[in-house]
């Protein structure tokens, strides 16, 4: 069998090889096509709603509702409650600041975010969730609300593949407008370099959980960010306010390991303390991958959430 | 030591700068890198490393080696060897003109143009050969070679070998001479120098070698016509030098006087001065030169003697570049001049004039008959239209003085000149003593027959004592009606300004009587007007310079229709207009030749200063200053003035190119310094072509070349080579 012909192997492909389709929609279908097969193995019936709770049937309820099996077991009658799931409202944050716009593999970060970006868009389309986007930089750019309008898909698509514009990274200027008006209960994945001072994230990111957001940070690096190692003594230029910095090879690594691991640190320990999933990945690992990633981790949360539902209900029931 | 032809060129090494500064800058690094963040970076501090380390010292060589051989072959070298090339100063033949015209006298020019004029002498040897002239009108040569070498000694030829000397000598004297008031005329100090030259090459003294040059010293005025260059071939070989001298004033306003106006002329509108009463009007104008800055000026007559001026009012003003005729009031004076007051330049301002003043004509009536009073004023006396005349509201209304013939000689002698005596019929002889002498010395006389004298022996005795040689019959005439003026010699002065078709109608004039006039001898008498049969009715003759009218009829109404004419006082004008017609004021360009005729039998002219030039008969006459000039035609003084010519105020100075375009040779003056530089000049080139090192120069620098190129490439090849 021709691999390349397989669906499924798609989203495997070296993300350079992928990132050489142009057309950004086509790429981000064919990664979800490849993604979704591998992922339904057996192919989901019924709803596409998920059970949340039995509940008392009193009058006036739907008697349509009420679970036969669970009053032929125990003669009680109750009625089957579903969380409604398709009209989630998710919102795709990402981040178009010039630090984006560097890659020293071929292709940039901002290039895989986009595919990234728009990977998960069609999914959650498929899912049947509102997509919105927010574009930002040292500002917030533009935000497409989430809706399931036609045609909504091609309108992220094409706010996506633009180039990198601001000066700086603002993450708090986003997630402050995004906490301030959308509704709650509503799923936000950020999708960003996270190369910024951490304190302006605490209470932003604090402020969205408050709303009741549920927050997924998807730190996209390059391999050389992570590991700083430049052969020669080089002057830099800040891809975002353009200052030069001579840097000596030997004294910068060593320094910047540090300084990077510090950062990287503060920055877990504020996405755990606001109980935000932070998702750190690099530009040569294949995009699908990545969304196995994110799929999975939200499986647990999901499976922890229902866990801790059920054990909180439980524990409830007990007194 | 070496020499270099063209020595500038040798900046062209500055060029070397450009390899060295390359190799410096290739190494220097340049790796400037692009990264996301430098958050988690510090600055280190930058390693000092050897920048200005220079490799491939043989390549910067070359390359240097290459741009240094071009720029000294380029810059030709040559090695100054003991050459028996000799290159002597050739000779020179230089032609010195100093304009002399009037408007030399301005500021410093002239004193400017002598010194110019000994630079320009001293810079020559002694055995060069020199011509100095001056011009303005024409050129006046002072110093010429004497080229025939015959050891003429007449006028300013002088030995070639001694020219310089003498024209040094003659510049000592023209620095205390001073320039003439004439106009300038560049053409014909051109024309000169070509003659001189011309002369030389006929001479035979004349090598193609030899550096012929005219130095013209001028202010190049623009009022000298350069057209007639057009029709000059400028001769090959000469070459001009034009030394500008230059005045720091060439702002320059003229007045010009056009006349006196006639009476009659309208005054025109624009005419500034307030017309006077008793003032005869002059028509001025103003010019004013196009580098002018003043456009407001003022004008003042002043008198000859510069005693009295007197100011004319208002201001006149005259755009620069523009002309403007304006009518003054004139002055109370004849002689004089008009100044015009507020221009910077002098030596023009003054405008020359004479003119007599307009002066009654004075008519004396002589007669024994009781005065005229109204009772009797139709009666038969021809003293009451007279008198009518002379109360007449008109400028040439004369003044009548009414005399008995005792009264005659005190009359005459206290209102001297008489224009006209008017004698009626009753003559005594005893006044012809008095009157002859007048008639002799000018005056006019007209006798009136109006009537017979009661004792016709008595007019005709005064007829022969008068006259001399003539006698005289007179009768009346029997007259049917009437008779008419016929036979008129409209030529004569008295009729020739009624010759015309619109006055020359005398047919309604009627005379009802007349006296037959008979003289034995017509010859000395003139016919100017007949009655119809023939009879003389107005006759003349000269006596002396003077003249005497006979009109053979009265003009009171009892005689004839003549004072109730309109021809009656036209004809007593005429009759007495030439005792106050004096020859009329010539009016002069200095510097031109006045023809001898019109100073008559005068020997002497007193010039403006006062000083008085004999002339010879005939001989004609060239005024030099600017005034009034004067002399005495018998009893009378006649006047002329001499103005500047008009171009010569003309002082904005031509350009250069403006000689060029008539292809006047133009060239710097060659001074004996610029001769032998040249000379050496000359030299070094004859060396330098023996020499030829910059063949081999730029054959070294071409291997040069091709070393450099071997060596890069060879060098690239390494460093691409896959290691």
């Amino acid at each position: 069998m021709n691999t390349i012909n397989d669906p499924r192997h798609l989203g495997q492909l070296d993300p350079e090889a992928l990132l050489q389709i142009k057309n950004l929609e086509l790429r981000a279908r064919m990664l979800v096509d490849g993604f979704q097969t591998g992922l339904h193995r057996s192919p989901l019936h019924g709803f596409s709603v998920e059970f949340d709770e039995y509940r008392p049937y009193s009058v006036g309820d739907d008697p349509r509702s009420l679970d036969w099996k669970l009053f032929a077991r125990s003669d009680r009658y109750c009625v089957k409650k579903y969380r409604d799931e398709t009209n989630r409202r998710c919102y795709l944050l990402v981040d178009f600041s010039r630090s984006m716009d560097f890659g020293s593999i071929g292709y940039t970060k901002l290039q895989y975010v986009q595919t990234i970006a728009a990977t998960l868009a069609h999914y959650l389309w498929r899912q049947r969730d509102a997509v919105g986007l927010v574009a930002f930089d040292s500002q917030v750019r533009e935000v497409i609300p989430a809706t399931r309008r036609h045609g909504q898909l091609q309108r992220i698509v094409a706010r996506l593949d633009s180039q990198a514009s601001g000066s700086a990274t603002q993450l708090d200027l986003p997630l402050r407008q995004i906490a301030e008006t959308i509704a709650p209960r509503g799923l936000i994945i950020v999708l960003s370099d996270f190369l910024t001072p951490l304190d302006q994230l605490e209470l932003p990111t604090n402020l969205v959980r408050a709303r009741g957001q549920e927050v997924c940070c998807i730190r996209i690096l390059d391999p050389a960010e992570q590991t700083f190692a430049p052969k020669s003594a080089v002057t830099l230029r800040d891809a975002e306010t353009g200052k030069l910095m001579y840097v000596d090879p030997v004294t910068a690594s060593k320094q910047y390991a540090e300084r990077f691991a510090a950062h990287r640190n503060g920055l877990a320990a504020i996405c755990e303390s606001a109980g935000v999933e932070l998702i750190e990945w690099t530009t040569d690992r294949p995009l699908r991958d990545l969304m196995m990633e994110w799929l999975s981790s939200r499986q647990h949360r999901i499976a922890g959430r229902t866990a801790s539902r059920a054990s909180s209900r439980s524990g409830g029931g007990a007194r | 030591m070496i020499n270099f032809l063209t020595p500038l060129y040798l900046i062209g090494l500055a060029a070397l700068a450009g390899p060295l500064i390359l190799h410096l800058i290739r190494r220097q690094p340049r790796e400037d890198q692009v990264f996301s963040s430098l958050m988690f970076l510090t600055p280190s501090p930058r390693r000092v490393s050897k920048k200005s380390r220079i490799d491939n010292w043989l390549l910067l060589l070359l390359r240097a080696a290459v741009l240094a051989l071009v720029a000294f072959a380029f810059a030709r070298p040559f090695l100054p060897a003991a050459s028996d090339i000799t290159f002597a100063t050739p000779d020179r033949f230089r032609i010195v003109m100093i304009d002399q015209s009037g408007s030399m006298q301005r500021d410093n020019l002239w004193l400017d143009a002598i010194a110019a004029a000994e630079n320009s002498v001293n810079d020559l040897a002694a055995s060069d050969t020199i011509c100095l002239a001056t011009f303005d009108r024409q050129a006046h040569a002072l110093v010429q070679p004497d080229l025939q070498a015959d050891d003429r000694d007449e006028g300013s030829f002088v030995r070639e070998n001694e020219t310089k000397s003498a024209a040094l000598e003659e510049l000592a004297r023209l620095k205390t001479a001073k320039p003439t008031w004439l106009a300038t005329d560049l053409v014909a100090a051109v024309q000169f120098a070509m003659d001189q030259f011309e002369s030389l090459q006929a001479s035979g003294r004349w090598s193609p070698n030899a550096i012929a040059e005219v130095v013209l010293i001028s202010d190049l005025q623009s009022g000298s016509d350069l057209q007639r260059l057009q029709n000059v071939q400028w001769p090959k070989g000469l070459s001009m030098n034009l030394v500008p001298v230059r005045s720091n004033s060439v702002e320059n306003a003229t007045a010009t006087l056009l006349g006196v106006l006639e009476p009659n002329d309208a005054p025109e509108p624009d005419s500034a001065a307030t017309q006077a009463p008793n003032r005869d009007r002059f028509r001025v104008r103003i010019d004013n030169e196009r580098s002018s800055k003043q456009s407001s000026f003022q004008l003042t007559w002043v008198d000859e003697n510069q005693s009295r001026s007197e100011p004319v009012a208002g201001q006149f003003a005259v755009q620069p570049g523009q002309s403007r005729v304006v009518q003054i009031d004139g002055p109370s004076f004849e002689t004089g001049n008009l100044l015009l007051v507020n221009d910077e330049v002098a030596f023009d301002n003054r405008c020359y004039f004479h003119r007599d003043l307009p002066k009654k004509p004075r008519i004396v009536y002589l007669t024994n008959r009781p005065p005229i009073t109204e009772q009797n004023r139709q009666a038969s006396d021809i003293g009451y239209f007279l008198a009518k005349f002379a109360s007449a509201e008109q400028r040439d209304a004369p003044e009548l003085t009414v005399a008995t013939p005792d009264q005659l000689q005190a009359t005459l002698e206290q209102t001297n000149p008489i224009s006209l005596v008017v004698a009626n019929v009753d003559l005594t002889a005893d006044t012809v003593a008095v009157l002859k002498p007048h008639i002799a010395a000018g005056g006019s006389l007209l006798l009136v027959l109006d009537g017979l004298p009661k004792q016709t022996a008595e007019l005709e005795t005064w007829w022969r004592a008068m006259f001399d040689d003539s006698k005289l019959t007179v009768r009346e005439k029997k007259v049917d009606d009437f008779l008419l003026l016929q036979n008129i010699d409209f030529n004569s002065r008295l009729f020739g300004a009624f010759n015309n078709p619109k006055s020359n109608n005398f047919s309604k004039i009627h005379f009802w009587k007349a006296r037959e006039i008979e003289i034995d001898d017509w010859s000395n008498w003139q016919r100017l007007a007949n009655f119809e049969n023939e009879q003389p009715a107005i006759i003349r003759r000269n006596v002396g310079s003077g003249e005497v009218f006979v009109l053979a009829s009265g003009w009171m109404t009892d005689d004839s229709q003549l004072a109730l004419s309109t021809k009656f006082v036209p004809l007593l004008i005429n009759m007495f207009s030439k005792a106050s017609t004096g020859a009329a004021s010539q009016d002069w360009t200095i510097g031109d030749t006045i023809d001898g005729a019109i100073f008559e039998t005068s020997t002497q002219v007193i010039d403006p200063d006062g000083k008085s030039i004999d002339r010879a008969d005939n001989a004609s006459f060239t005024p030099s200053q600017p005034g009034v000039y004067r002399w005495q035609v018998g009893e009378k003084t006649v006047f002329a003035v001499a103005n500047l010519a008009r171009n010569e105020c003309q002082i904005e100075p031509w350009t250069t190119d403006q000689f060029e375009r008539f292809g006047v040779g133009l060239k710097e003056q060659q001074t004996a310094e610029s001769l032998q530089v040249s000379a050496r000049q000359m030299q070094d080139r004859e060396l330098e072509n023996s020499q030829q090192w910059w063949r081999w120069m730029l054959l070294v620098g071409l291997s040069a070349i091709v070393l450099e190129t071997f060596f890069s490439t060879r060098r690239v090849r390494v460093a691409t080579e896959p290691v």
